[in-house]
């Protein structure tokens, strides 16, 4: 194909393809998306997404910049309803690598319940960009009374995860480096409306939700521990591990609470509802394996301490930083 | 001086002098000795507790205040520390005539504050308490002004019965006369109480009190079971240490596969029976602070009785102490016919991380899960207290472990300070520090902080030790790496905070318990610490005083990859290493595999970390120098415990060096010390990387690892002192410390110290505080304590 050459040609072949892909009734063709107003409480989240390499086992950057946006305001308890895309791709990214990346869009759309409304494209030069950068942002309906934030968290909530947590880091971390490990992992990345749809049904009374993404699980509850001022006590033979990521972190050296999930939520909520909650997850996509792992207390304020499996209480290293040694 | 007393005859004055006594002079019946010494010498007069010092007012001619004074100073009463006498003339029309000499109550006053450790059951105590006929017979917390609980029961000072945990305790009639009655041996004894009177043993949560209790925890241990006992500054686990099943099932329940356990023995003849024991370490076996020591085991025949295999498995030594708190002598004592063991393991008695236990709920909470019965008592402990250990060297001691018997009392500096600082010490085998002036209050022994339980025990025990020693930190000095919890501890307490190195912090403890007042050369052998460049340092020459360092040398950086877990692993240091050394993956890959370091697959994870640094971090650790060294050599690839890899390391090298006194130089000279090789780091390295490429070769030659084991601890001593001699010429400082975790090796310290020694060098080495990070306390409060004087 030689549609490398002159960068309008390039650009009108990609369009094509997105239309082809994204095509719905609210796709607009002109310059704007012109749409009904939601009834409730709108809200709004865009995040752009770098990720390399752009494909790799369980996913591809398309369905990661779909799952990330639609994550992000179903955590706000807010269905998602638009998308918009904005894609910088890399002179010469291959033409049956961007068809993948607009299949995986259209298939983790429809699957989220959302319509791509409006979409752009540049086409950067060789080296400016590293393949394709995706940027979404997405609209989503707050109907329900729920309120949930990261300044929420109350003593004597407990803390659930929708699923084992580190998959999407760990697979990355393979992909990218030849280490020689022969591990089969795949990422966890997927959309997670219809788990929060379905603890908001069982329960109105929940504090926080939250997707744990760059970071993993760790940061997120460090977080909260921060945003809320409580303490946040785990217990390690809890915590949902795939052994493939636990061999993995095992060699490295890493911690899979700190490892990037893109398809699994933190949740807090009165302890009451922990059971609720979980039986509701368990029967639904992607959170078959949810778990209570912890619980929020009013001890050590700003910290997450966890309980190990050989019984001491460790404070989870504050995330960020160099991996530095502490053991003298 | 005689001719002085000739011509002072005849014209005899009388003369009253006001005289302070500073130390450990409370509770250890200074008053009634005092009181003594008066009537010997003649003198009237007064003596007072005044809580910081005990004021006497002696009064008298000159000669008889002049004899007091001497009898004083050369007859202080037994368990007494003096650490200063200040005297002064005052005259008679202030103070009055004094008609005789009397014994006046406390009076609190604010000043200098020293707190007694606890004190092991005396020998007149021992002996009442054996005898049917005293009031006191089997009685588990008898005591005198000799012996007995101190730091651990005290609320604050001055030490009197009302500010110690015996307060709830009542005095029965006879023991109340004996208290107030200086011609006993109780006077003024605060813990006193007899089988009248005082606290009580029970087993928790079932019937059994007072002797009861004691035969069913006795025959509980003589039937193979477990106990968790409360002594003196905590609970012990203890069990039969000659029953195998008894001490495995343990181990099994304290997830402590080989680490050493700590042995109680019945009395000296016994440990003698199992260790070899100098002139030296029988004194400090049987004395009055009672340290775990590390003796020698002696060599059995197969089917001999004793300590069973498994309380020290592959160790040379064990650890060894006799009982101190009268409870613990009942236990192989007493008259219910039962016939007990004559060792007993003594293991601190707390949940894997956390403090050692100190009341009943933590002992229900943390250790029935891990004994058969708990053993308490109702006498609170205030303040933990582990017990210290103690190793030897040249025949001296050389403390491992500083804690009960020895803690608070203070290291004094001859430096003109002036403040009031708190240092939160290290992250492991954390002790913090209180400076006031030129006085160095060291903690007993807090534990590991990576676990939340000891954080909080070390937040509680600071903030028990400002009450009790009434100081308000001016600053608070801490150790420089950015997540360590001691770190967040000194941060949340609100004061200035005072960063030091790792190492740096380790010289200074060093030169601070030598007095050292002038620059030195540091040597730094340590495991990790966070190093000024964000690397991770440990194997550092150091040119150090009290105001500041500088890294004039370093062991040769290599790849630390793998975060924490490469300090329990010394595989991947090894594989580090040598892939440093070869440049080569394929190469390194067969070395592994001739040294069965580990799996291929693992290897190649490594090696490709090593490539794209991940996880990995610069590090010129010497702790994990000796880890890689003990793997290559085929010794330990792995660690259970703490610096279990470098002690087997450390013994193989003795056994050899037992058996044969010469060795084969490296046939190869590439290994000549004085050669220095490129030097990009602006700094001295020390060439341990042709060291490596040496030993890796000689083992896969199939040389005996013993043997370079030895090499080993020789070439880097021969590094060391390489690399004093090159910073004394550039620098003409002659005098090195000897400091950091590694220098607990004493082979490599017998190395480096003779062979600095006979380069001329003065050399100063720990004694009584831990090389280890136990000490580093020590050096953050004394540079604080130099910092604060900057700022005045
Ligand atoms: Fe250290
Ligand atoms: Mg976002
Ligand atoms: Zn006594
Ligand atoms: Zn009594």
């Amino acid at each position: 194909m030689a549609h490398g050459a002159g960068g309008h040609q390039t650009s009108e072949l990609i369009d094509m393809i997105f239309k082809a892909h994204f095509d719905n009734p609210d796709l607009t063709a002109d310059d704007a998306a012109v749409l009904t107003p939601p009834i409730g409480k709108m809200a709004v989240s865009t995040d752009g997404f770098i990720v390399s390499p752009a494909f790799y086992p369980g996913g591809n950057i398309g369905k990661l910049s779909i799952c990330g946006t639609v994550n992000d305001l179903s955590c706000m308890g807010a269905k998602p309803l638009y998308l918009t895309c904005a894609f910088v791709i890399e002179e010469g990214f291959p033409m049956e690598k961007l068809e993948e990346i607009a299949e995986a869009m259209e298939k983790t759309a429809k699957e989220a319940g959302v319509r791509i409304v409006s979409g752009d494209t540049k086409v950067a030069g060789k080296g400016q960009v590293d393949g394709v950068f995706i940027t979404t942002t997405g609209i989503g309906e707050i109907t329900d009374g729920v309120e949930v934030a990261g300044n929420l968290a109350k003593p004597g909530d407990a803390i659930i995860v929708t699923g084992d947590i580190g998959r999407h880091g760990c697979t990355i971390l393979l992909a990218r480096e030849d280490f020689g490990i022969d591990a089969d992992v795949t990422s966890d990345c997927a959309p997670l409306w219809g788990n929060v749809k379905a603890v908001m049904d069982a329960t109105h009374e929940l504090h926080v939700i939250r997707d744990a993404t760059r970071g993993g699980v760790g940061t997120v509850l460090y977080e909260i521990a921060g945003q809320s001022q409580v303490g946040i006590r785990l217990d390690a033979s809890k915590i949902p591990v795939a052994p493939e990521v636990r061999g993995v972190c095992g060699m490295l050296g890493l911690e899979p609470l700190y490892l990037a999930c893109e398809g699994r939520l933190v949740i807090m909520a009165p302890k009451e509802q922990a059971q609720t909650i979980v039986d509701a997850l368990k029967v639904c996509p992607y959170s078959q394996d949810a778990a209570i792992i912890g619980e929020v207390t009013e001890e050590q304020p700003g910290k997450v301490v966890m309980l190990t499996e050989i019984g001491t209480q460790a404070l989870l290293p504050q995330p960020g930083g160099e991996l530095l040694p502490r053991i003298c | 001086m005689g001719n002085l007393y000739v011509l002072d005859r005849g014209k005899e004055r009388m003369i009253t002098k006001k005289i302070r006594v500073y130390g450990i002079v409370q509770g250890v019946g200074f008053r009634p000795t005092v009181s003594r010494h008066a009537a010997a010498a003649g003198i009237t007069g007064s003596v007072c507790n005044k809580g910081p010092y005990v004021e006497i007012f002696a009064q008298g001619e000159e000669k008889c205040v002049k004899d007091f004074l001497e009898r004083l100073e050369k007859q202080p009463p037994k368990r007494a520390a003096i650490l200063k006498i200040n005297t002064e003339d005052v005259k008679e029309e202030e103070y009055g005539k004094f008609n005789d000499f009397q014994i006046i109550e406390s009076e609190k006053t604010k000043g200098e504050i020293f707190v007694s450790p606890d004190i092991a059951i005396c020998e007149e105590c021992k002996k009442e308490m054996y005898d049917p006929k005293d009031r006191r017979y089997l009685h588990p917390f008898i005591n005198c002004t000799c012996c007995g609980p101190r730091l651990t029961i005290l609320d604050a000072l001055p030490y009197d019965r009302e500010r110690t945990s015996m307060k709830e305790f009542p005095m029965c009639p006879d023991c109340a006369s004996e208290y107030e009655d200086p011609a006993t041996r109780r006077y003024d004894a605060q813990p006193v109480c007899c089988n009248d009177c005082g606290p009580e043993v029970y087993l928790t949560g079932r019937e059994e009190r007072g002797r009861s209790a004691i035969i069913a925890t006795r025959k509980m241990i003589h039937d193979g079971g477990i106990v968790a006992i409360k002594g003196i500054g905590g609970f012990h686990l203890c069990c039969d240490a000659t029953n195998e099943e008894a001490v495995q099932r343990l181990r099994t329940l304290k997830n402590r596969p080989v680490k050493p356990f700590a042995v109680m023995a019945r009395d000296v003849e016994a440990v003698k029976q199992e260790c070899l024991v100098n002139e030296v370490q029988e004194e400090i076996l049987d004395g009055h602070q009672k340290p775990i020591l590390l003796l020698e085991k002696r060599k059995k025949s197969a089917d001999s009785t004793g300590l069973c295999k498994s309380v020290a498995p592959g160790n040379p030594k064990v650890g060894i102490m006799l009982p101190y708190a009268p409870v613990q002598m009942l236990l192989f004592r007493y008259d219910d016919g039962i016939q007990m063991p004559d060792y007993l393991v003594m293991t601190s008695g707390n949940a894997s991380g956390a403090p050692i236990c100190r009341d009943d709920k933590e002992a229900v909470e943390e250790l029935s899960q891990l004994c058969d019965l708990i053993l308490s008592h109702d006498r609170k402990i205030r303040i933990r207290a582990d017990d210290s250990v103690m190793d030897f060297y040249k025949g001296e001691p050389y403390m491992i472990r500083r804690s009960r018997g020895y803690a608070p009392l203070p290291m004094m500096v001859t430096m003109p300070w002036k403040g009031q600082v708190l240092a939160a010490g290290g992250e492991l085998k954390n002790t913090f520090c209180i400076g006031v002036d030129g006085r160095f209050y060291l903690s007993p022994y807090v534990g590991d902080l990576e676990d939340l339980r000891t954080v909080k025990a070390l937040q509680e025990t600071i903030h028990r030790f400002e009450t009790l020693l009434e100081v308000e930190p001016e600053v608070a000095a801490c150790d420089l790496h950015p997540k360590y919890n001691s770190t967040v501890v000194a941060e949340e307490l609100g004061l200035p905070v005072v960063k030091i190195q790792h190492h740096y912090a380790h010289i200074l403890s060093c030169m601070a318990e030598n007095d050292r007042k002038e620059q030195v050369i540091g040597v730094a052998f340590d495991g990790t610490g966070y190093g000024t460049d964000g690397t991770i340092w440990g194997g550092e020459l150091l040119l150090a005083d009290y105001h500041g360092f500088e890294r004039m040398g370093s062991i040769e950086p290599f790849l630390q990859i793998g975060g924490d877990i490469s300090a329990k692993e010394g595989w991947r240091i090894a594989v580090s290493l040598i892939y440093q050394q070869t440049q080569d993956k394929e190469q390194t890959m067969e070395i592994v595999k001739k040294l069965n370091l580990c799996s291929e697959p693992e290897c190649k994870v490594l090696l490709a970390m090593a490539d794209r640094k991940m996880n990995a971090v610069t590090s010129t650790s010497a702790g994990r120098l000796f880890d890689a060294v003990s793997a290559i050599l085929g010794i330990r690839t792995k660690s259970t415990f703490e610096g279990e890899a470098s002690m087997a390391l450390e013994f193989a090298a003795e056994a050899y060096e037992k058996e044969i006194w010469e060795i084969d130089e490296p046939a190869d000279g590439e290994s000549d010390p004085d050669e220095e090789k490129k030097e990009p780091e602006d700094r001295l390295i020390m060439q341990t990387g042709s060291l490596i490429k040496y030993l890796t070769e000689k083992k896969t030659e199939g040389i005996q690892a013993e043997k370079l084991a030895y090499i080993f601890h020789q070439k880097l001593a021969d590094l060391i002192i390489c690399g004093c001699r090159k910073i004394r010429k550039k620098t003409k400082c002659n005098c090195v410390a000897l400091s950091g975790g590694v220098f607990q090796n004493r082979l490599l310290l017998r190395m480096v110290e003779e062979g600095l020694e006979k380069e001329h060098f003065t050399v100063l080495r720990h004694h009584l505080i831990p090389a280890n990070d136990g000490g580093i306390a020590l050096g953050q409060a004394a540079y604080a304590m130099q910092y604060i004087q900057e700022g005045k």
